[in-house]
Order: C-alpha cells, then sequence, then structure tokens
C-alpha cells in the first residue's frame, strides 16, 4: 500500500456502512486468498481470514524516513545539531509533499471501487518495479562494458608501451651496431668515443626525464590529495570552532564552591561572650536596618 | 474486539500492522482511536506523568562572606574556603583596538595594573570613602566611572568567592570608621546586586571582633588610604570610640617619592615603582639588609640605597598614631586606660612594615607612659575574617529583614 493516504480523521468519513465486508452466506465455498494481496480483501469470509492489513500513514512515513536520514547523515558526516535538523525538515517536507502529490484519497469509495484502486495501484507499482529492474540491469550492463573498456585501454597502453620500447631498442641497437661498425672500419677512437658518450648520455636523459615525468605527476597527485584533505579538516575545524564557542560561551557559567553551611547558623549558645556578642550583633542589625530603610525611603 | 483493545496492540512502529475489524469503518477508526490512545498508552506505560515545577527562590546552603573593602587592596573570606585579595583597581579599555587586544570588557586588580597604559584606571575607594559618593569626589573625578568601578570591583570580588547560584549568600562588609551615611549607601547599593543579604559594620571592630577580642582592647588598622583606630570595651563602639587618621600607607608612598626626587634627581620612576619597593624594604629603625633598588637614570638601570629614605618615610606614621591613640586612651575611663594601652593590636596592610610595632610601642612609652602592641597574624586578612565571624554568627531573621 505504497503512496495511499489513508486519512486518520474518522470525522471526514471512510467507506460507508452499507459497502461493509459481510459474513460469507452459510454453505458458500471461500477461495482460499492470497496472503497478502488485495485479492484477499475481495474473498468472501474476509473477516475471519484477513487478519491483518498493513497500513501506513504519509505522517509514518516521513517520520520513519527523516529518522533514517537524521541518522545516516550524523554517522557519515560531522554536522551540528542545528544543521542536522535543517536538513531532516527540508527532506521530510518535500518527501511530505511529493508523497501527497503521488497520493490519492479513499475516503467515501465503496468497497469495490477500493479494490479496484488498489489493483491498479498494485499494476502500477509491479510495472514500476519491473522498469526499474530493466533500468538497473541495463545499468550493471554499462558498468561492466565500462571496465570492459577500461581493462582494453590498459591493454592498449601497455601495449604501446612495449611497442615504443622496441622501437627504442631498435634504434639504439641500430647506433650501436653502427659504432662497431665504424670501429671495426678503423674509425677515430676520439670520434667513436664521443658518439658512446652521446649515445649513452642521450639514453640516459630520456630515462631520467621519464623519471622525473612520473615524480612529477605523483607529486600533483599527492598534492591534490593534500589540498581535499586540508578542505575537509578546514571544514571540519569551523565547526570545531563553532561548536569550542558554544562551548566557551557555556563555560563563563561558574558552578561555584558550596559552603560549609547547608544553613543559617548565628551565635553558639556555648559561646563564652554569648552575651556581650548577642549584644553587638543587635546592634548591628539596628544600625543597618536604619541604614537601609532611610536609604530605601530616599531613594 | 474493541477500539481500545486494537489500539493497545497498534505501537509506535510504522510497520506493524493494524488489525482490521468487521469493516472498513473500523479501520479507519481504529487508526484514528490509535492517534488519540496511544498518548494514554504512554503514559500509563511510563507511569503518570507528573507536573511538578521547580522552586527557583529555593536555595539550599548558605555562604557567608566576609569582605574588606581597602583603598589599595579588597580582601574576602568565604565559608566555602575561599580567600582572597585582589588590588582594588579596576581598568576599562580605552578603545575598540585595547578592547580587542586584552579580550575584556573590564579588568581587576594586578591584570588592571599591568595593562594600565591601554586602561581608563579607577581607584574607587580611595582614601577610604568611595569616590562615587559626593564626599569622596573631586572636581576633576570621573563620578560615574567611579561608581562604576566601585560595583564592578565588589561584583568581581564576590565572584572570586565563587558563590553557588544554588545558596543564599550573606556578606558583611567592613568600611573605615568614619565612613559617612553616604559611602555606606553607596556600598550597600553595590553589593545588593550580587548577594542576598548585605550589612556594613566598622572595619577595625571586625578586626577585633574576629580575634575574639572584645574588651579593652586598641585596635590600630592600617590601610593605604586611611589608618582607623577603635577602642573596644565589650559593647559596640560608638563616634567617640573611632578615629580615622589620613595618615596611612599611600602617605609612606607620597614621603618616599619625595625624598627620593629630593636626594635622587636623576632617577625615574612611578608611584607604582615607589609602591613596591615600600612593601619589599618597608621599615622603621635599623634595618637588617641595606635597601639597594634599581631605577632607570636616562633609561639606563641603575642602582640605589635607598634605606635611609625608606626608614624616614615608614617612620612618618608613627607619631600620628600615637598622637591618635593618646587621644582615645586620654577620653576613655581613667580606671581603665593602662588595660588599652597595655592591648594595642596592629591590623592591616601597613602592619606588615618591619620594626613598626616595635616604634609604636617605643614611641608609646615616651609619651603616654607605656604600651605594648600586638601584630595580628594575618594582616592582609584581619578584617576579611572578622567580617566573616560576624556574618557566621549573626541571627537568621536579621538576615531575613534586610534582604
Amino acid at each position: 500500500m505504497d503512496g495511499k493516504d489513508l486519512d486518520r480523521d474518522a470525522d471526514e468519513g471512510a467507506i460507508p456502512e452499507s459497502k461493509a465486508i459481510r459474513p460469507p452466506a452459510p454453505g458458500a465455498s471461500a477461495t482460499p486468498p492470497r496472503a497478502g494481496g488485495p485479492d484477499e480483501l475481495s474473498a468472501p469470509g474476509v473477516k475471519n481470514r484477513v487478519r491483518r492489513l498493513n497500513l501506513v500513514g504519509s505522517t509514518q512515513i516521513t517520520r520513519a524516513v527523516a529518522e533514517a536520514v537524521r541518522r545516516g547523515l550524523s554517522q557519515q558526516f560531522v554536522f551540528t545539531e542545528p544543521q542536522l535538523e535543517a536538513a531532516v525538515k527540508s527532506i521530510g517536507g518535500e518527501l511530505m509533499k511529493r508523497l501527497k502529490a503521488s497520493s490519492k484519497s479513499v475516503r467515501g469509495l465503496p468497497k469495490d471501487a477500493f479494490l479496484r484502486e488498489v489493483r491498479a495501484d498494485k499494476k502500477r507499482i509491479e510495472a514500476q518495479r519491473e522498469a526499474a529492474r530493466r533500468e538497473l540491469e541495463s545499468l550493471l550492463e554499462k558498468l561492466q562494458s565500462s571496465h570492459d573498456a577500461v581493462d582494453r585501454r590498459e591493454e592498449e597502453l601497455v601495449a604501446e608501451s612495449r611497442a615504443s620500447g622496441q622501437v627504442e631498442d631498435q634504434a639504439l641497437t641500430a647506433k650501436i651496431a653502427e659504432i662497431f661498425a665504424d670501429l671495426e672500419s678503423g674509425a677515430d677512437p676520439e670520434t667513436i668515443r664521443e658518439k658512446v658518450t652521446a649515445l649513452t648520455l642521450g639514453s640516459l636523459q630520456g630515462e631520467r626525464d621519464r623519471a622525473i615525468e612520473a615524480q612529477l605527476s605523483d607529486h600533483r597527485n599527492e598534492v591534490e590529495n593534500f589540498e581535499r584533505r586540508i578542505a575537509k579538516l578546514t571544514h571540519s575545524l569551523h565547526l570545531t570552532e563553532d561548536e569550542l564557542k558554544r562551548i566557551a560561551a557555556a563555560k563563563n557559567i561558574e558552578l561555584g564552591v558550596g559552603s560549609i553551611y547547608r544553613t543559617v547558623q548565628g551565635l553558639s549558645s556555648d559561646d563564652d561572650d554569648y552575651e556581650t556578642k548577642k549584644e553587638l550583633m543587635s546592634s548591628i542589625f539596628a544600625a543597618n536596618l536604619e541604614l537601609q530603610k532611610g536609604h530605601a525611603e530616599a531613594s | 474486539m474493541s477500539d481500545h483493545d486494537t489500539t493497545t496492540e497498534s505501537e509506535t512502529e510504522f510497520d506493524d500492522p493494524v488489525e482490521t475489524t468487521e469493516n472498513f469503518d473500523s479501520t479507519t477508526t481504529t487508526t484514528t482511536t490509535t492517534t488519540t490512545t496511544m498518548t494514554s498508552h504512554d503514559a500509563t506505560a511510563n507511569g503518570p506523568i507528573e507536573n511538578f515545577e521547580v522552586n527557583t527562590e529555593q536555595k539550599e546552603g548558605v555562604l557567608y562572606l566576609g569582605i574588606d573593602l581597602g583603598t589599595s587592596r579588597t580582601s574576602v573570606t568565604a565559608s566555602n574556603g575561599q580567600r582572597v585579595t585582589v588590588p582594588s583597581y579596576v581598568g576599562y579599555p580605552k578603545d575598540v583596538v585595547a578592547k580587542k587586544l586584552l579580550k575584556k570588557d573590564v579588568l581587576f586588580g594586578d591584570e588592571a595594573i599591568e595593562k594600565r597604559l591601554s586602561l581608563n584606571l579607577y581607584r574607587p575607594l580611595g582614601q577610604g570613602v568611595l569616590k562615587c559618593s559626593q564626599e569622596g569626589s573631586n572636581s576633576g573625578d570621573d563620578y560615574e566611572g567611579n561608581v562604576r568601578a566601585a560595583k564592578d570591583l565588589i561584583a568581581e570580588i564576590i565572584r572570586q568567592a565563587k558563590p553557588r547560584t544554588d545558596e543564599l549568600v550573606y556578606a558583611v562588609i567592613g568600611c573605615p570608621a568614619e565612613a559617612s551615611i553616604n559611602n555606606r549607601e553607596a556600598i550597600i547599593d553595590a553589593a545588593r546586586k550580587t548577594v542576598d543579604s548585605v550589612m556594613l559594620c566598622s572595619e577595625p571592630f571586625s578586626v577585633a571582633y574576629g580575634l575574639d577580642m572584645l574588651d579593652d582592647v586598641l585596635v590600630i588598622d592600617i590601610g593605604a588610604g586611611t589608618t582607623d583606630l577603635c577602642r573596644m570595651h565589650g559593647t559596640m563602639p560608638d563616634e567617640a570610640d573611632q578615629l580615622t587618621l589620613t595618615f596611612a600607607g599611600d602617605t609612606i608612598d607620597e614621603e618616599l617619592s619625595r625624598l627620593l626626587k629630593q636626594n635622587y634627581p636623576e632617577a625615574q620612576f612611578s608611584i607604582q615603582m615607589v609602591k613596591s619597593i615600600k612593601e619589599k624594604y618597608g621599615a622603621v629603625g635599623e634595618l637588617l639588609d641595606a635597601a639597594v633598588v634599581e631605577l632607570p637614570v636616562n633609561g639606563k638601570p641603575t642602582s640605589f640605597d635607598v634605606t635611609n629614605e625608606i626608614r624616614q618615610a615608614c617612620q612618618t606614621i608613627v607619631n600620628p598614631i600615637v598622637e591618635g591613640l593618646g587621644q582615645l586612651i586620654s577620653t576613655f575611663d581613667p580606671e581603665f586606660q593602662h588595660k588599652l594601652k597595655d592591648r594595642v593590636l596592629l591590623a592591616g596592610g601597613g602592619s606588615q612594615i618591619k620594626g613598626l610595632d616595635k616604634a609604636i610601642e617605643a614611641e608609646m612609652h615616651r609619651i603616654l607612659g607605656s604600651g605594648k602592641v600586638l601584630l595580628v597574624e594575618e594582616p592582609m586578612y584581619g578584617g576579611a575574617n572578622g567580617a566573616l565571624k560576624i556574618a557566621h554568627d549573626m541571627p537568621a531573621d536579621y538576615w531575613e529583614q534586610l534582604k
């Protein structure tokens, strides 16, 4: 029962009493209903056989999805509570909108019409499922063909590399052969020495260039990696700073140190100068009372 | 099956089935009932939900504060074990740049002194009175600034005692013996914002009370702005029992400053530096070690032996004190004058000047024929300790009436 908005408000009415399911006529044979399908509802004796019907309101759906989204987001990402709330609220609102847009009201429908609606929905859902399955298969095929293409390209690159290597080897072999030919023909040792040196240095330079290029490429990749990490850490740092600011603000609330006295004390009657002190307390109080009263009156 | 029974089986999980009953009407009805009944189901499942109110006025525990508001130092002793003393300076950043640099709206004590070049600095308890009251302010003084500074200082010293929000705070504040009504009202106004109930008492009296010396004792409380004398004779001291002198710590600083300028005109120094020299080397009579200090001369640190200057400056308060003692003793019952002379209690920050007790004693012998001076053990906290004891001994209903 997807997308049906079963209104829970009894005041807005339901399927009329006259269309209520009646018990089967005595002696009538009832086809065993397929469990869980809408046909079950239309079968005679539904009262006895259909024990449960799954009904889910759109509010409950939205709530459940919102909770799932909240958990997913909080597990995968670092969000502050207000950000989470805003995201969940936005997703929930959008979901509710879409549910309502695709739902149909079944209020006041007769039973047959209701069942027709349910069956039509079932067919539509099955068609959607089939379409989704086909799309999934198609996507999997595409994914496979992409993998194959990548593999083929890798092989091509290796082959190219080998080919270019072979060409270089052949060129090198030819040059070496040329040098030996010069040697055999009695060429000037100085000239041969220069040729060998040039050949060696040229090959070496080529290898160096390739090595440098590879290093630079690695380096660029590493830098990009670091930049991504820095961006992530910066974002995380901003969130942490916000949280710290919040805590710092809260930190200004000092809890204090508790007094050793739970109640007001006063003079102890055991005190040696009890009477004297009692008089003194009384005098201090009287002077303060007069002072504060006078001040209160003046102000 | 009743709707109610149905709803007890339909839980809050969204994919649990709702049982149908006889007709589709009931289905709808059931879901409706589910909505409404779930609430009561939850309530009964979790027990009755009690509606109770938190009484924010209920406080458990009583924190007593004894506060000594001094010109130079403000101290607090509390019944939670906290004891703090801070220089009585309050500073506010001069401008936005200073505020950003200091990261604070107001600074107190040593921090304010250290950063004073970036601050508008106040010493709101100058000369033993609140500068914000009309008597204490001069024409050039910033009245509003002093009011604010006094309130902030009192709030800060209370804050430093770390009171809990769920405890009553009862404070006794010691103020100078001869503080006028205006000064006292100003102190009460400042304190009422941060405590539940407040009382004032005379500083020298609170020193004596803290030491349980209530009879036949003369208290000398030497502060920065004033020196308070008070004679105790077993009852509340009245005006005639108390005397306030303006010869005190600041007087010594000014005298020392004058002598240094006179004898070492090339030396550069500030009043804060002079104060530090006095606090480190202050003595009357023979010093054990010579007082050699470094002062800049044209920007170059130079050593100066200031032993004599210090001795001379500290000596200046001895005579006025003994004269004041003489005044209080001579107006006392002659039968008990000798008792007073033999129990002179020296307290306050100024009592830390080495040899001052002996110097006063010697002067008393010379002028009054005899004398015995006792030093309090904790000069910085003597007044605050005594105020705390008064707060502790004050009956509950007295506090209640002053709330």
